[in-house]
């Protein structure tokens, strides 16, 4: 089972070499998903370097939860662009970005896990993917989305997958630690490595399948 | 088992409660915004659309007026002052006046005669060409090119349509071809226009018209009122109008959905 937890970097890295190639092909909301990509790509490289040196990799998930979130309002900024004001979703960004400093210096530290903020991140998400998969079941988004649907909805798919699991994972884990024995913690980091990868198996499927510009 | 006992509905089920409450909460606020804004983008839509039409049948009426205003003027300036020449001419006519000079009003008015007759038949052609009417679009267009050719405008013309079109649907792009022609001679000061009729997979009907002028001005009143009576006249057709983008000159297509302008047998 470890294995699951040791390699799961492997996707992240394929998918992030395989946007590369494809980068210049894309356009639309899928090319605005490349950045939150490209930007775990760059954190997994160095998390593992960190991890190689017996480092604290902590301060990296801080940072990591502020930029993806970020990256993935953008992505759906994008997607309901012109039927969800602009202001809304940049007013959540501003106090997620604001909650997740507050917290990363005075509630829970940069150098302990940031569970609070983990948990705010996958429920904003969890909103925006949900709402997602409603709009675009409406014949104006298919029309205006022609052709790039699919994709988007493998993307969405994919994301709503991890950060569900996630969620449970990550809130009801002092719960486990309390039920359970001590090695079954790490059980609930190979299940959550295993949803990582399938969201990137999601990422790879939706940018295979995007018609090209 | 001590740690067990810690777990509890207030740490459990409670927090799972309250997070799927938000989350539905949220998702709920977020489709109503999704729902309002794209209402408002429908109305909006409808609004704009509303206002187009009402902006070609006002140009259409424009055109139409003007028009009648020019055959007012042709009657009134050429064929009037013709006739009312002719009748001085015709009161001259009495039997005191010599043979010489009856011989004279005869050769006048036989020439007012016959200028009368060419005014007249080129106001009917004006209304409504013969040669369209008998010869159909491709012969009346390649006339077109025939007589700019003679006034030193190069005029080239491809037709390839198989397709039998109704009366109505040639003189339509008939006028619109007459339109754009006006248009190039008018204000674009250009030495060449290039007319093609072609049909693309047998369903739609496309007319590119280009010339090397000096390109639209947007601004030109005329120009404008010019191009909306095309837009008018090809809403009729059902087709639609792209100003392509040219380095030198208009280029325009227009596609036309070839159903809708075939002749029924």
């Amino acid at each position: 089972m470890n294995y699951i937890n040791t390699y799961s970097f492997i996707p992240t890295l394929l998918v992030v070499l395989y946007t590369l190639v494809v980068f210049s092909r894309l356009y639309g909301p899928p090319k605005t998903i490349v950045w939150f990509i490209l930007l775990s790509g760059i954190i997994e490289i160095i998390s593992r370097i960190l991890w190689f040196k017996s480092a604290n990799n902590l301060p990296l998930l801080h940072v990591y939860v502020a930029a993806g979130f970020v990256c993935l309002t953008l992505f759906y900024e994008d997607i309901f662009k012109g039927v969800i004001g602009k202001k809304i979703t940049r007013s959540i960004l501003l106090l997620f970005l604001f909650f997740t400093l507050l917290n990363s210096l005075f509630i829970q530290g940069i150098f302990s896990y940031n569970s609070y903020a983990l948990t705010a991140e996958a429920i904003i998400i969890i909103i925006y993917s949900l709402s997602c998969f409603i709009i675009m079941l409406n014949d104006v988004m298919k029309k205006r989305y022609h052709g790039m649907v699919f994709s988007i909805n493998w993307i969405n798919s994919g994301i709503f997958i991890y950060y569900t699991s996630s969620l449970l994972i990550f809130h009801f884990g002092h719960i486990l630690a309390l039920l359970t024995p001590s090695d079954m913690l790490t059980y609930t980091w190979v299940v959550h490595a295993f949803f990582s990868m399938v969201m990137y198996c999601c990422f790879f499927v939706a940018l295979w399948n995007l018609p090209r510009k | 088992m001590e740690p067990a006992t810690e777990i509890s509905f207030l740490n459990t089920l409670l927090p799972l409660a309250a997070i799927v409450f938000i989350i539905a909460i949220g998702v709920v606020l977020l489709y109503q915004q999704f729902h309002k804004n794209l209402y408002r983008n429908l109305l909006e839509k409808e609004e704009l659309e509303k206002k187009y039409q009402h902006d070609l049948l006002h140009s259409s009426i424009q055109v139409q007026e003007l028009e009648r205003k020019r055959i007012a003027h042709d009657l009134h300036d050429e064929i009037g002052a013709m006739l009312t020449t002719s009748k001085l001419y015709f009161n001259q006519i009495n039997p005191v006046q010599s043979e010489e000079r009856l011989a004279q009003l005869n050769s006048k008015m036989n020439f007012l005669f016959d200028e009368m007759l060419a005014n007249i038949r080129r106001i009917s052609h004006d209304l409504r060409p013969v040669v369209l009417e008998t010869l159909g679009l491709k012969i009346a267009v390649e006339g077109i090119c025939e007589n700019l050719n003679e006034a030193g405008l190069s005029c080239d013309f491809a037709y390839e349509v198989e397709t039998n079109m109704s009366k109505e649907a040639e003189m339509l792009i008939y006028r619109i071809l007459q339109e754009l022609i006006g248009n190039t001679i008018k204000h674009a000061n250009a030495s060449n226009i290039c007319i093609e009729i072609f049909t693309q997979n047998n369903n739609l009907l496309n007319i590119h018209y280009r010339d090397n002028g000096s390109g639209f001005n947007e601004n030109a009143s005329s120009q404008g009122l010019g191009l909306k009576s095309i837009a008018s006249r090809l809403s009729i057709l059902g087709g639609k109008m792209n100003i392509l983008a040219s380095e030198k000159g208009a280029s325009i297509l227009m596609e036309i959905d070839i159903r809708k302008i075939a002749a029924h047998e």
